[in-house]
């Protein structure tokens, strides 16, 4: 694992030593567009914050600048020493000309112990599945094979992005469930990003909400709760569950 | 016993580069990579040209163009924003094309034939020592980098976000086929050195769908390299026998695996 800090100011800042992860005022430019604009978040020890935004809204742009995949040049990016980042990607496209087993995947360029692997497959149910060819696996087994891969180092935290996409609704639920109670369990700190309101669980510490600027941030009812929020999300997000079903099913004849 | 010795440097050559060709072809598939190998071919011819024109061996020059193309190929994709598939198009006639006007305007007498088909039968010591070196280089990096290779045909993002230097993974994976072709054209030619590359390669993929014979990355690799060797011994025996040219016996050999394997996993 790579230690690498990056100020882009070079001053020496001290930095609370619970905070793992953190921006401050970054802005990322490609190819003429803004994706990015002023960006200041932070992820500290033990918390689960969901980053929230729209199609588009440089969510997995700015899990990518904190993972440090690409230079950032204006603002810094902060990464505590020696952290140990599980990341799991928005979409694993398996080569349907290269034979590999789910659990080669998993141990694939890892110093996990063999235990913690096993412990991962089992709990999550995809034990049974270890040896089959990964280009054979649904979307929500590739989803779990990727969490058990990023798990099995006991990170201090995770980088989900979008983890629940591809997966149907029953299945959300569980791995929903598995992500909070291996986050308790582990103490390890979660940064997920997601485009759906009704994906933020109770267990999310703090909601960020991403449109390109960070446009609202706080306790997710307190989020729900303001105009900023509304705007960018508009009135289908509103506490009633039932309208968040109804977007939902929206969504998916859009997809169609 | 001349010709024994002849044929025994000639069968030891296509040995190795078959060994060579086994896993750096499967690589080659699997990253979908199969042009770079015809490009890198026709880039050698271009070294050989400078090469000869310089006074020095063409070897050298093929070597020394292919590793240049290797560290320049990620470049001049980055800059020019274009697909690596497009400059490979690019790249290969271009290279052939000013081959042919320097050979033309130095008025040398090259022997383009030669270096297209390969001359397996006239395979030198020195040649052999080359490919011997290429067996070393290229399998020590496979030692090292190969799992980080796997995971980058999975996920490029998984890859750097594991602190994998994965830019300057795939500069030396493009330097170790473009060494190898230059090490292999010489001896095997054009043709049958993208038939190593690219033939049991495939062949291996419609057999790891098919059977449980080849299940994993390694023994798809493995099997590459014991597929290649097999033609070789099939192709240089017909060769022998029927006193037909030894590159397009093994070629022909390789072809006519391949589609007894498709037509056996239809």
């Amino acid at each position: 694992m790579p230690s690498y800090t990056k100020n882009a100011t070079g001053s020496k800042r001290k930095h609370h030593s619970d905070i793992l992860l953190e921006t401050k005022n970054l802005s990322v430019v490609r190819n003429r567009k803004t994706l990015l604009e002023d960006v200041s978040i932070c992820l500290r020890r033990n918390e689960i914050v969901t980053l929230l935004g729209p199609n588009g809204a440089g969510k997995t742009t700015l899990l990518q600048a904190l993972l440090g995949l690409f230079p950032s040049k204006g603002g810094s990016v902060y990464r505590a020493k020696n952290v140990q980042i599980g990341y799991v990607p928005q979409k694993l496209s398996p080569s349907h000309l290269m034979p590999l087993s789910l659990r080669r995947f998993v141990t694939l360029c890892s110093n996990a112990a063999h235990e913690s692997i096993d412990k991962r497959l089992e709990s999550l149910g995809i034990n049974d599945l270890a040896t089959q060819q990964l280009y054979n696996l649904s979307g929500g087994e590739l989803q779990k094979a990727m969490l058990a891969r990023a798990t099995a180092k006991e990170p201090e935290c995770l980088i989900l992005d979008e983890p629940l996409s591809g997966v149907d609704e029953a299945g959300q639920k569980k791995i929903y469930a598995w992500i909070e109670k291996y986050s308790r369990e582990n103490s390890c700190a979660i940064l997920m990003a997601s485009h759906d309101l009704h994906l933020v669980m109770g267990a999310t510490d703090r909601v960020i909400c991403l449109d390109k600027r960070i446009r609202c941030e706080g306790k997710p009812k307190a989020v729900m709760q303001t105009q900023e929020f509304n705007k960018l999300f508009g009135k289908i997000f509103s506490n009633n569950r039932y309208a968040i079903y109804a977007h939902e099913h929206n969504e998916k004849k859009n997809e169609k | 016993m001349l010709l024994d010795l002849f044929f025994l440097k000639a069968l030891l050559a296509a040995l190795m580069l078959a060994c060579i060709a086994g896993p750096l072809g499967c690589i080659t598939v699997w990253k979908g990579m199969a042009r770079f190998g015809e490009t890198f071919a026709h880039v050698a011819l271009f070294g050989a040209t400078i090469a000869i024109i310089g006074g020095l061996l063409p070897g050298i020059g093929m070597i020394f163009v292919a590793l240049f193309l290797a560290i320049l190929l990620p470049t001049l994709a980055t800059h020019t924003r274009l697909p690596i598939d497009s400059l490979l198009g690019i790249i290969a006639p271009s290279s052939v094309a000013l081959a042919i006007i320097l050979a033309q305007q130095t008025k040398l007498a090259i022997d383009f034939e030669a270096l297209l088909f390969g001359e397996l039968l006239a395979t030198t010591t020195s040649d052999l020592t080359l490919i011997a070196l290429g067996i070393v280089l290229i399998f020590s990096m496979f030692f090292f980098l190969w799992a980080p290779i796997l995971l980058d045909i999975l996920s490029r993002d998984l890859t750097l976000s594991e602190g994998i230097p994965i830019q300057l993974y795939d500069i030396i994976v493009t330097a170790a086929l473009g060494f190898f072709i230059a090490i292999g054209v010489r001896v095997a030619g054009l043709l049958l050195i993208n038939a190593f590359l690219v033939i049991p390669a495939s062949c291996l993929v419609i057999l790891s769908r098919h059977t449980s014979l080849a299940r994993s990355p390694e023994r798809m690799a493995c099997g590459a390299i014991i597929l290649n060797s097999a033609c070789v011994l099939v192709g240089l025996a017909v060769a022998l026998l029927a006193d037909i040219p030894a590159g397009a016996s093994i070629c022909a050999t390789l072809f006519i695996t391949f589609c007894a394997i498709s037509a056996f996993a239809r």
